[in-house]
């Protein structure tokens, strides 16, 4: 059978009063039946016929229709039965009016159920606990060096093992490299990125695996077969989630590796793309003691009862030791300790925080319509409610009637809210940036759930209570007299211009922070990037297991760049050891002495170091500012020259030419004297968004790295490449894995991700709450007017003209919008520190976006007031005078 | 209406079946004969009347009601009186008393 929810609804609260009614009725039918027959019997007895003595015993009970109801009414449960009939009505009114109930429950859903996706956001990615035991034990722990203020960097291989066999707070301590496996899968050889993890690693996470075992001992014993640990979802879709999989034999790098377990489904540790294999990490005797290069995540638990300050102290005890022993590169290292949540959480806090706060005032202005929506209907009905009172019912049942109803309204449109969030939340889930942590923890859940609940019981009171009330305060005798004509009293006129300017004044704000995110968005991406990213497809690869000498490096970057610049469709090609936008992947930050500029030793200037090969210039298309670029005898043999960034050239040489100076590089701890021969513009560092660091270029044949990316300029669709680099890469050695290919483009576009993922939602929060402002007043003003029609067509009667018309009613409106504008204005510029960290290149109070947002918000006002406006002028006096 | 035959008074009735119960359990119509008889055919109920006092009681908790069967083996509901029934009835009657005995007082007024 198929009921409509609201027969389906009536029908289940039926059964649940009814059961106990049906019962009570059948024994107070029996009861009067046996009344009725004693006092016939009596009167047989005292000689009546026998239908007589029916007759007369009917007469002495009386009448029976009345005493059954009036029993009825002491045993019904009337509080149960009153909710039954104020739920009838509910439902009856809203049938009776669609379009109220419509436009009502539509704005209700919009409003729940983006609140509860963006709840369900910041829940799954900020408040859900992480899923290990204990989890707020459990510390990230960074290098950091406050004096060049690098808060939070990876930790140097020698450091971390100092700290391992140092430290007093940890009964675990971890680390894990950021790492590429080659896999040898039936579809061909492909590079995984994966991580490869210290014994300690699990441990201090506590992870328990679904399958199979974790890393011990044996595993991280030299010269054993390599053994992996799958996460959930590599399992899955990698090995079709075979049950039998532990211990299957991979290929990795054409060696036989086997499969020792797999992880939880909840695990995640912070690049989840990364935690698809782990693999053991045994650090070689290079690394030990490696302390210059920083590229391992490390993370500790926290012995039960230290705190994080202990842990912190003692922490910096051991920075002072190594600072001691290892001067040269531990001078200003120290130790930062972060709660693993918040480093995995990151930057997203404020943008989820903020697009919450949005999400709110949305559903603020989707309450403030429905409240309007109702104020407006129950006026209407003012005539009912009267009548109601009149007759006696109580004020608090005319309350409830319209609670009732509001509640109904609430429950499908938070039914249908949960519906939206549902497939918001998949959208949120497409749209979302790699870098938003704990992306698939992002779901419609029980607490979501509950949340969607109390939003929906909140909002109901929200809206309820005072249409509630205004209907109870219905006076019967001046509304009754008034014959139902009653317009609205001056207190609820100015309620309503209130609600209007309310509005307003909220959807001013979520206008002006989008403004602000999108023109930050904008001046992203037309700042000058110092290089042109189209056309530039760019491939990484580790080669220094495979090179190990100089020599060798130099040699075969050189085959490379020739072999690839004579593929056809490109155009030219060249090598570097750090891109645009991405972190460097070889050469770091290196301390940089001016020759002629002495300074105290200890606070020599650092720059980002990045060599590169001389076609790299072209290929990337950087623009010389003076002196020259590296040419092809720039190599091993003759004079080691630079190219400085403009910025390092305004900072060291304010008022100089720096070109023929020279500066010295602590380059892996071999200082080289070297002379700057050109200057090229600034390129920005890891992000669009982060200021150009001074940077020193150096020829890739005199400072050669064992990692570095092949960047090629292409003729064609530069993507279209990709197999054939890979080819190029394979014949010049098989071995070497190329760990990762990228157009620039694409890099470009993945950095403006997380910004462009925040403004997509704020954009249409935005959106949302103009059309619900748009709606909103065009409401208050419709109503308005239709309730002054009279008013109007006395006016027009008397000679007004549309003109005059639509200026009174324009004014009405205008005024209220005007109002909140301004208000609005004044709260988003008290509100723009709340952005101000998402923000770029625009000041938080930018005048040419409160400008345009005052421009946009005053002409949806006007257009909301002029169609009411319009249709007041053409109101026929004759015909509301007649009616009137 | 009869001039000896009284309504009875509004709240007046829920205390004589109190009291009528506090003499056995019995049923509705039992209720109604004895109350006929002890107030020597005065209180002619309008013997509808009685249910809706019944189930007001029954809620109030100050009666119980069960079926059970008659000396002429019928199937009835009989009514008894509970322990806050009992409570209920000695305070009604003492409220009573002192009623009755103010308004006679106030109806044997004399001019002194």
């Amino acid at each position: 059978m198929h009921l409509t929810l609201a027969q389906r609804v009536r029908a289940r609260l039926r059964r649940v009063v009814g059961l106990f009614r049906h019962d009570m009725d059948a024994r107070l039918d029996e009861e009067m039946h046996f009344h009725i027959e004693m006092l016939a019997q009596r009167n047989r007895r005292a000689g009546l016929s026998p239908d007589d003595a029916r007759r007369a015993a009917l007469v002495k009970f009386g009448g029976r229709d009345k005493w059954t109801e009036a029993s009825r009414d002491e045993y019904r449960s009337r509080p149960l039965d009153d909710a039954a009939r104020d739920l009838r009505h509910a439902l009856r009114t809203l049938r009776a009016s669609p379009s109220f109930t419509m436009a009502a429950v539509a704005t209700l859903a919009i409003g729940i159920g983006a609140t509860t996706a963006i709840f369900s956001a910041v829940y799954g990615v900020l408040l859900e606990p992480l899923p290990f035991p204990d989890q707020h034990r459990l510390v990230s722990i960074y290098q950091n060096n406050l004096a060049k203020g690098i808060e939070r960097d990876a930790v140097a291989p020698g450091n971390f093992v100092e700290w391992s066999t140092r430290q007093r707070v940890f009964s675990d301590i971890g680390a894990a490299e950021p790492f590429g496996l080659k896999y040898s899968s039936p579809e061909g050889e492909q590079e995984i990125p994966n991580f490869n993890v210290t014994r300690g690693f699990f441990p201090a996470l506590g992870v328990r695996p679904r399958l199979g075992r974790l890393f011990d001992d044996t595993d991280y014993q030299p010269n054993r077969a390599l053994s992996l640990v799958l996460s959930y979802g590599s399992w899955q879709r990698r090995f079709g989630g075979d049950p039998h999989i532990v211990g299957r034999t991979i290929l990795i790098s054409k060696a036989p590796a086997t499969i020792i377990g797999v992880l939880p489904r909840d695990f995640s540790y912070l690049e989840t793309l990364r935690g698809e294999m782990f693999a053991p990490k045994v650090f070689d005797t290079v690394e030990v003691n490696l302390r210059s290069d920083a590229w391992y995540y490390a993370v500790g638990r926290l012995r039960p009862g230290v705190s994080m300050a202990a842990a912190s102290a003692d922490m910096h005890r051991i920075a002072l030791q190594l600072a001691a022993a290892y001067p040269a590169t531990n001078r200003e290292s120290g130790v930062t300790l972060v709660p693993l949540r918040d480093s995995i959480v990151g930057d997203t806090r404020t943008a989820l925080f903020l697009l919450l706060g949005a999400v709110g005032f949305v559903l603020l202005i989707a309450c403030t319509n429905v409240v309007n929506l109702l104020l407006a209907h129950t006026n209407r009905r003012a005539h009912e409610f009267a009548i109601r009172v009149a007759l006696g019912a109580g004020r608090a049942r005319v309350v409830r009637q319209v609670l009732t109803q509001c509640a109904v309204m609430s429950v499908i449109g938070g039914t249908a809210g949960v519906a939206v969030a549902y497939w918001a939340v998949g959208a949120i889930r497409r749209l979302a940036p790699a870098s938003l942590p704990r992306v698939d923890e992002i779901r419609v859940d029980a607490s979501a759930l509950m949340f969607a609940l109390a939003v929906t019981i909140a909002t109901t009171l929200a809206f309820g209570v005072m249409p509630a009330l205004r209907a109870a305060r219905t006076d019967p005798q001046s509304e009754l007299a008034a014959g139902g004509r009653t317009g609205t009293g001056a207190r609820q006129r100015s309620l309503r211009r209130t609600f209007v300017a309310a509005e307003v004044a909220l959807t001013v704000m979520l206008l002006v922070g989008s403004g602000l995110l999108a023109r930050s968005f904008t001046s992203v991406i037309r700042r000058d990037r110092g290089y042109r990213a189209d056309h530039v497809i760019a491939a990484t690869m580790f080669v220094w297991q495979w090179t190990p000498t100089d020599a060798d490096r130099i040699a075969f970057v050189g085959r490379l760049v020739d072999r690839v610049s004579h593929l056809p469709g490109v155009i030219d090609a060249g090598v570097t050891s750090s891109l645009p936008l991405m972190q460097s992947i070889g050469v770091d930050h290196g301390k940089v002495g001016i020759v002629g500029h002495p300074v105290p030793p200890g606070s020599e200037a650092t720059a980002h170091i990045t060599s590169l090969t001389p076609s790299a210039f072209g290929t990337l298309r950087m623009g010389l500012i003076a002196g020259r670029l590296f040419t092809v005898f720039d190599d091993s043999t003759s004079a080691r020259v630079a190219v400085i960034s403009e910025g390092m050239a305004r900072r060291f040489w304010p008022n100089e030419n720096p070109i023929g100076r020279h500066l010295t590089i602590g380059f892996y701890d071999r200082p080289s004297d070297r002379e700057i021969v050109g200057v090229v513009r600034d390129v920005p560092g890891a992000a669009l968004d982060v200021s150009p660091e001074p940077t020193i270029y150096l020829p890739h044949a005199q400072a050669a790295t064992g990692s570095f990316s092949l960047v090629a300029r292409t003729a064609i669709e530069p993507a279209a490449l990709t197999a054939e680099l890979r080819r190029t890469v394979a014949e010049l050695n098989p071995e070497i894995p190329v760990a990762s290919m990228q157009t620039l483009d694409d890099m470009v576009s993945d950095s403006l991700k997380p910004r462009r993922f925040v403004l997509a939602l704020f954009g249409c929060f935005s959106l949302a709450a103009l059309a619900l402002a748009l709606v909103g007043v065009y409401g208050v003003i419709n109503n308005a007017t239709l309730e002054r029609s009279r008013e109007f067509g006395v006016r027009i009667a008397l000679g007004a003209g549309p003109r005059a018309v639509i200026g009174m009613v324009m004014a009405q409106g205008l005024g209220a919008a005007l109002g909140g504008l301004a208000l609005g204005l004044a709260g988003a510029a008290a509100l723009t520190g709340v952005v101000r960290g998402m923000l770029f290149g625009v000041a938080p109070v930018d005048t040419i976006t409160f400008a345009s947002v005052a421009l946009v918000m005053v002409a949806t006002a006007a257009l909301a007031c002029y169609l009411p406006a319009r249709r007041a002028t053409r109101i026929d006096p004759l015909t509301t005078l007649r009616t009137g | 209406m009869p001039a000896d035959r009284d309504d009875v008074l509004q709240g007046t009735l829920d205390m004589m079946v109190l009291k009528t119960l506090s003499l056995g359990s019995m049923h509705g119509w039992g209720i109604t004969e004895r109350l006929e008889q002890a107030s020597k055919g005065v209180f002619q109920l309008n013997q509808g009347s009685l249910y809706p006092a019944l189930y007001r009681l029954e809620g109030q908790g100050l009666i119980s009601s069960s079926w059970k069967t008659t000396e002429n083996n019928r199937r009835a509901r009989y009514y008894a009186l509970s322990a806050a029934g009992r409570r209920q009835l000695a305070l009604e009657l003492d409220r009573w008393a002192r009623q009755s005995q103010a308004v006679n007082l106030v109806l044997r007024m004399s001019p002194t």
